[in-house]
């Protein structure tokens, strides 16, 4: 049974659609959802919470949808997004009252233990605390109780290197025992190449890629050279490309090998070159 | 029902700090028309802001913008609009209690007779049915919104009020002598329709607790 499985979702807005949207997340995983702002990230987190209804198609968390089990889906659920959630005007005094009488499973000494170790005040209510703070109460919230699947909406954008490196060691512990997984949206690819095992690209509310991060790494090679060597048929196997009046740069699938020539460059991409070439092969079909 | 109880208290740790000033309000208000010997109005006056109190939660929520946690507790719906309503059985009772106590001892010292009585009661009545209205409004439109939409609630009954007597006595329906017929009719049947008024309060909570419910069941956040 896999952590997550969806299976054609469709959701239509004004000006904007969802569309059949399917990948599963095998349980023990982190997958990465990536794309530009507006690219349907965060509705398709809000799809599995059920924050927002899908016309068709199905989610499953660990074999249960939504309607089977209302309370039981949403309590495998952990989410984190970039803003915090617990009302401002609480302390941590409220949080754990508050998780106390929701979660049976919440672990008040666990709470404490992140608590301490982020040195989050006790006394402060949670607006005066800054935007690092809120996000580590988050964690401390959802990592001190058992929860089977994390859905994490962009929660290290605007944190600092330090704070996020500690996050993904974070999440990296949490999926050790193999029983739990983890769906992180994020646009900043350098912390999803260190540890996602899928990635799934979404553009436009729809899909681009979705396999594992080392086959896409894997499957795709930066092509450098000189301007005259950007002809008509390279151009048409680039994935994406930018030029200038000195050469060009572009990203080309690694089984169109054939079509370079040999006295051009090749290089490993990074994944951020990845999403940014196929963004602007899309642009300019 | 653990689950209602733990909204109930979710609801009540989001109000804590706005509560105070609205208790306050009320309870000066209320004390000032009551050592001025307006003992009525007073009393009257603690019925309406129940329909204030009842509004804390929404307004609390809003500000707080923490809908999306609402949703996101491991409890259904139901339970999340059974907190709420909960909520609202619990400030109606304490304010019933504190204006029932007054007017039972007002009543034995012979300050305040039956009819007062029945007033006091209905007018409490049409305070948590105003209430039961404008749960769903809330629910629906947001506190905002619900806020104008909710005017409409109030204007019904000051129409009715207003409207019903023009009505009447151009309908040539309406004499001093019908009114008095329906007081007497009134006192002498007091009980069966202080009765019948608790049996449509309790169609109308529950119609109340229905449609929020379905509202939040479809509602997108």
């Amino acid at each position: 049974m896999d952590a997550l499985e969806i299976k054609n979702i469709n959701k239509t807005f004004e000006g904007f659609n969802i569309q059949n949207i399917s990948f599963n997340l095998p349980k023990g995983y982190i997958l990465g959802y990536i794309g530009q702002n507006g690219a349907g990230k965060t509705t398709t987190i809000k799809l599995i919470m059920n924050h927002i209804k899908k016309e068709s198609g199905e989610i499953k968390i660990f074999g249960k949808e939504y309607d089977e089990d209302e309370a039981g889906y949403k309590n495998m659920i952990g989410f984190i997004g970039d803003e915090c959630y617990f009302p401002t005007c609480f302390t941590l005094k409220d949080v754990i009252a508050t998780m106390k009488d929701f979660y049976t499973s919440f672990n008040e000494d666990k709470f404490r233990e992140y608590v301490e170790r982020w040195q989050l005040p006790y006394k402060k209510k949670i607006k005066e605390f800054s935007k690092g703070m809120k996000v580590k109460l988050a964690f401390a919230s959802v990592l001190s109780r058992d929860t089977k699947l994390l859905l994490l909406d962009e929660p290290t954008s605007g944190l600092d290197p330090v704070i996020r490196s500690e996050i993904l060691e974070i999440l990296q512990d949490y999926i050790a025992n193999g029983e739990r997984s983890v769906l992180f949206s994020t646009h900043i690819t350098s912390d999803l190449e260190k540890i996602t095992d899928y990635l799934f690209f979404i553009n436009k509310g729809e899909k681009v890629f979705y396999d594992t991060t080392e086959n896409i790494l894997e499957s795709h090679l930066l092509v450098k050279g000189g301007i005259e060597d950007l002809t008509k048929e390279l151009r048409e196997k680039l994935i994406g490309y930018k030029s200038s009046s000195y050469g060009f740069e572009g990203l080309i699938s690694s089984k169109d090998k054939q079509y370079i020539n040999e006295h051009l460059l090749l290089e490993k991409p990074s994944m951020d070159e990845i999403i940014v070439f196929y963004i602007n092969g899309m642009r300019r079909n | 029902m653990n689950n209602v109880i733990s909204y109930f208290k979710f609801d009540l740790r989001l109000i804590k700090e706005s509560i105070k000033f609205y208790v306050l309000a009320p309870a000066v208000f209320c004390a000032l028309f009551m050592f001025s010997g307006s003992i009525y109005m007073g009393l009257s006056y603690l019925f309406f802001f129940l329909i204030i109190f009842a509004t804390i939660p929404f307004s609390a929520q809003s500000n707080e913008k923490s809908t999306q946690m609402y949703y996101m507790f491991p409890g259904k719906v139901s339970e999340m609009v059974g907190g709420r309503f909960l909520y609202l059985i619990s400030i109606t009772a304490v304010l019933f209690l504190i204006d029932g106590i007054i007017m039972a001892y007002l009543y034995t010292i012979q300050k305040f007779h039956g009819f007062e009585v029945i007033v006091m009661s209905f007018c409490g009545i049409l305070s948590l049915i105003t209430c039961f209205i404008q749960y769903p409004i809330y629910y629906k439109f947001g506190m905002e919104k619900g806020k104008a939409i909710s005017i409409l609630v109030y204007l019904l009954p000051a129409f009715l009020i207003f409207g019903l007597p023009s009505f009447l006595i151009e309908s040539g329906n309406f004499s001093i002598e019908n009114f008095i017929n329906s007081l007497n009719y009134i006192f002498s049947n007091s009980i069966e329709l202080l009765l019948l008024a608790a049996l449509i309060l309790c169609i109308v909570g529950y119609l109340s607790y229905l449609i929020s419910y379905k509202i939040c069941k479809s509602k997108e956040i």
